[in-house]
């Protein structure tokens, strides 16, 4: 990579950036479409129920009411569905209600007011059934059923994401030490988009049509479909400017409202608005993953690991969509956090009677590495190990084989992104760890009064699904040199676009300027995954360097049939073929290969790949009042390696992304009323979150470690944005018991529970 | 032909007035209508956003008489006669050209999502209108009630510093 590069890694004006700053940016909410009239949801107030008589005759009969939708009114076969899902079971609307949220009626009338207007006139008699709300609930042997085809409220797999490698019994027996605890994350976490979901759908002839604040927009497109039940060529999504995602809008497994929307358009035979409310987006969409594990780990002194399982458990809510893929993803925490191929790991996923889990930041390993991170705290300390020593021991080196069981039948890959342990020892570097690390239990620093002290911790986490998944994209050269790129990747704010603009300008080495990116139109543009776990620099850049390679090709067979110019002697640049021994024989497209109003097309396909890793590390500083019970954070490091960066504005504001990832530790939770599991805090005012007063001292380092050696990356970049919420809550956790000796296991660390435990530990 | 009497309100929008007639017509505005509904869809000004329709996140922002307001927590009916600026009204009218603020923004990239960031723009303006020097601790201060979930805490605070920091050196060079 020592070739100078014309754009990659120069700065640039983000493509959306002016339209941004002006207002002019279309969001899903911007749109009018004609005729267009606007949808709202009957939710029940009950968390399990059956509808015994639904009258919605009043609310029919009122001037400007469009339709309104039961359960009578919808298809059995349409249900939630995706690649992941368990068998079928989760019908959008039902005779039965599953939690104080699940839809009862959809109503489409001339505007949300009349819509609200409407729903009130809609009679419901309910018979109110016994819930279950816990994973424990539903697991009990006399546990009400919430669907019959899951027994024992448990969601079979659709793969088998069970494995045991190794020989772990053996690998425990040969520890120095064994830690075996049990962990929980139950804080339900919002994705918390500014935002809220918000979508247009529109009936022409048989195909729906969407606007859609869709982050994945082919990915979503597919589920939509098959929850649908129609074939894939009758829908066509759009994806505007996206107000953010988080996973939320990925729609990997809960399409619903995408799915309420096609309905509503489609009884009203009209266009159709549907937009969530905040209370809905906290209390009716997804939230993070309920899930807990019994984990064990063995250890020898010197951090190397001789065997890890993992039991975990994962709550669903009431609809099994995406989790048993999310915890497939969480199964390479192992091999990232844990360096030894003995290993099992098991997993249910359960549903219960309140909203539904599912993808957010984090997707999955975060909250593997939440559970198996507090065994590795415990080891780490009874063996005297400095953490950070740890952490480089175990991560992955390049060219490391390990056990990636998402890679079936081919477990076995060899990584092939960077060498962690080097991030490791960069990102120790940086923040002066050696000078501050003092020990298990150890405080930095005192204050004169003994009344706050400070303590440090380091986190880690990563994945390795940067490269899964296939991309497709088409490059299209015009005779006058304009270059057009079919792609529907849509941009949430990560940049992702400018990447493929950059990719694209790069290898054909053209003006930025001369560069158009298609709309993220699956009606238009070759299916892609889409931009979820930091595939996008690596698969959308790929397939559009393999598309500009393609339309490279193709002109110079032309210059040659043309023109006799050996194909292995051209050079394309600026609208124009050259000879490569001959740089002033030029053959301009137009009009010596093609005419004006003329193109030649190139096709990149990329199938995927399991082993392209991802990995980032962050250091807290945190200060505790031992009086108040309070914390904050003093300091704040990331350590983070893009490959090459591609922009480098953008990629910093990925790195700085990290608040909902320390805040789960800090504030972020949802408030659940434990004799019914509505949402008790939906709200931007009771849901607390990072405000712009509140921010931390932060730094970082981006390690470019594709600079100087072959790979196949484009023009050498990967992804760095996924990771950056999910080692926030360990390091956190770390720092605290290092300030002043507890240890919290269940977040948000409140001050009720940083007392609670500081009077524990005086009292023994 | 019919006749009838009609109550009328005015806001002067970005130098401009709008007559909106109230009422229960069809295309009357009712008077339970939020100054965030009317701007958007009545007068198709969208680039304010519509975050919480609680006041909680600041993304619809605008700023009325002097003074930024959370526009979903105001009834138009209150506000007839006020003069009101949104995202629209910062650029240049004639030439389109940004404002200071907006080229900072985009210069820093002070934005992912961007879904904030009009409501960010728009409380600093009203800010540096009041203070054209303020601290970093008063423009965060200011940006107490904007909501990010992308962590523009960094990007947009130093797009907005960076321009008042071009503003205080505009200014030294001026009196030399």
């Amino acid at each position: 990579m020592s070739k100078e590069m014309r754009h990659i890694g120069k700065e640039s004006k983000r493509l959306l950036g002016e339209q941004i700053v002006t207002g002019r940016a279309k969001y899903t909410g911007d749109f009018k479409v004609p005729g267009m009239k606007y949808g709202k949801i009957l939710r029940s107030p009950h968390p399990y129920a059956r509808i015994k008589e639904i009258d919605v005759s009043q609310a029919k009969a009122m001037d400007g009411v469009q339709a309104v939708v039961t359960w009578k009114d919808v298809d059995r076969n349409i249900y939630i569905t995706n690649g992941f899902t368990p068998p079928r079971h989760h019908h959008i609307l039902d005779e039965y209600v599953r939690y104080i949220g699940d839809a009862v009626a959809l109503v489409v009338a001339d505007n949300e007011d009349l819509a609200n207007e409407a729903m009130t006139k809609i009679r419901v008699e309910y018979e109110v059934l016994k819930p279950v709300f816990t994973i424990d609930e539903a697991l009990a042997d006399d546990a009400p059923q919430l669907y019959p085809e899951f027994p024992h409220n448990i969601a079979p797999h659709k793969n088998n994401l069970n494995f045991e490698v190794g020989d772990p019994e053996k690998g425990f027996a040969e520890s120095d030490i064994v830690v075996e605890l049990d962990a929980e994350l139950a804080s339900g976490q919002n994705p918390l988009p500014l935002e809220p979901p918000v979508i247009i759908a529109e009936w022409v002839d048989d195909t729906v049509n969407f606007i859609a604040s869709a982050a994945a927009p082919a990915y979503c497109h597919q589920n939509v479909a098959s929850s649908l039940n129609i074939p894939y060529e009758n829908v066509r999504l759009v994806a505007p400017a996206v107000g953010g995602s988080f996973g939320s809008k990925l729609y990997s497994g809960n399409v619903h409202c995408l799915v309420f929307a096609a309905v509503m358009a489609k009884a009203a035979h009209c266009p159709v608005l549907l937009r969530y409310t905040k209370e809905e987006h906290f209390a009716a969409h997804q939230n993070r993953m309920t899930t807990r594990g019994h984990v064990k780990l063995g250890m020898k002194k010197d951090g190397t690991v001789c065997a890890v399982t993992l039991d975990q458990l994962a709550d669903a809510g009431c609809c099994a969509s995406t989790q048993e893929f999310m915890l497939a993803v969480g199964t390479n925490t192992l091999p990232l956090l844990c360096k030894t191929d003995n290993k099992r790991f098991n997993a249910d996923v359960v549903v219960t009677n309140h909203v539904p889990s599912g993808s957010f930041r984090g997707y999955g390993y975060l909250e593997s590495t939440n559970i198996v991170t507090r065994a590795i705290q415990d080891a780490c300390e009874q063996a005297g190990l400095d953490p950070m020593t740890y952490y480089e021991k175990n991560a992955l080196q390049l060219g490391e084989r390990y056990h990636n069981s998402m890679a079936e039948p081919h477990p076995w890959q060899n990584n092939k992104s960077a060498d962690w342990s080097e991030l490791v020892r960069q990102t120790a570097k940086a923040c002066r760890w050696n000078e501050r690390w003092k020990g298990w239990g150890v405080p930095t620093w005192v204050s004169p009064d003994g009344k706050r002290v400070r303590g440090i911790g380091v986190g880690a986490a990563g994945h390795s699904d940067t490269g899964g998944k296939p991309s497709n994209a088409n490059v299209t050269v015009t005779g006058l040199g304009s270059v057009y790129v079919s792609t529907c990747m849509a941009e949430f704010g990560a940049g992702t676009r400018d990447v493929v603009l950059k990719v694209a300008a790069e290898e054909l080495n053209v003006p930025l300027e001369s560069v158009r990116l298609s709309e993220a139109d699956t009606g238009a543009t070759p299916p892609d995954f889409g931009s979820t776990g930091s595939r996008s620099t690596y698969c959308a850049g790929i397939v559009t360097k393999l598309a500009c390679q393609d339309a490279k090709r193709k002109m110079f067979e032309l210059c040659h049939e043309k023109y006799g110019v050996p194909v292995e002697d051209c050079g394309f640049r600026d609208g124009y073929v050259y000879r490569l021994s001959n740089p002033d024989e030029k053959y301009p497209l137009f009009p010596k290969l093609l005419g004006k109003v003329d193109g030649i097309t190139g096709c990149g396909h990329f199938e995927g790949v399991h082993n392209s890793t991802i990995f980032h590390l962050q250091v807290v500083e945190v200060e505790v009042d031992l009086e108040m019970g309070t914390f904050k954070i003093v300091d704040h490091f990331g350590g983070s390696d893009a490959g090459v960066i591609i922009n480098p504005l953008p990629l910093r504001n990925q790195v700085q992304s990290f608040y909902a990832g320390v805040d789960i530790a800090c504030m972020e939770e949802t408030v659940w009323d434990e004799n019914d599991y509505r949402v008790l805090n939906p709200s931007n005012i009771d849901y607390k979150t990072r405000t712009f007063n509140n921010v931390v001292p932060h730094s970082h380092i981006i390690l470019e470690s594709n600079k100087d050696r072959e790979n196949d990356y484009p023009f050498g970049a990967f992804g760095v944005g996924e990771p950056l919420l999910a080692p926030g809550g360990p390091a956190i956790r770390m720092a605290i018991y290092n300030a002043c000796g507890i240890k919290l296991d269940s977040y948000p660390f409140t001050p009720a529970k940083i007392l609670a435990a500081l009077k524990e530990k005086e009292g023994k | 032909m019919k006749q009838r009497i009609q109550k009328i309100i005015t806001l002067n929008v970005n130098g401009r007035d709008y007559d909106i007639s109230v009422g229960e017509g069809r295309t009357d505005m009712p008077e339970s209508e939020t100054l965030a509904d009317t701007l958007r869809d009545r007068l198709g000004f969208t680039g304010l956003k519509l975050g919480c329709g609680q006041g909680a996140c600041g993304a619809c922002t605008v700023i009325m008489d002097g003074k930024a307001v959370t526009s979903c927590m105001m009834m138009t009916m209150d506000c007839d006669g006020a003069r009101i600026v949104t995202i629209e009204g910062l650029a240049d009218a004639v030439t389109g050209e940004l404002n200071g603020l907006q080229r900072s923004f985009v210069e820093n990239c002070g934005y992912q999502c961007g879904f904030c960031t009009p409501g960010i723009i728009m409380t600093a303006q009203a800010l540096l209108e009041k203070n054209p020097e303020p601290t970093e601790e008063e423009v965060r201060e200011a940006l107490a009630g904007n909501y990010c979930r992308c962590g523009t805490h960094y990007s947009a605070v130093e797009s907005i510093m960076a321009y008042v920091e071009q503003k205080k050196k505009e200014k030294e060079g001026c009196a030399q």
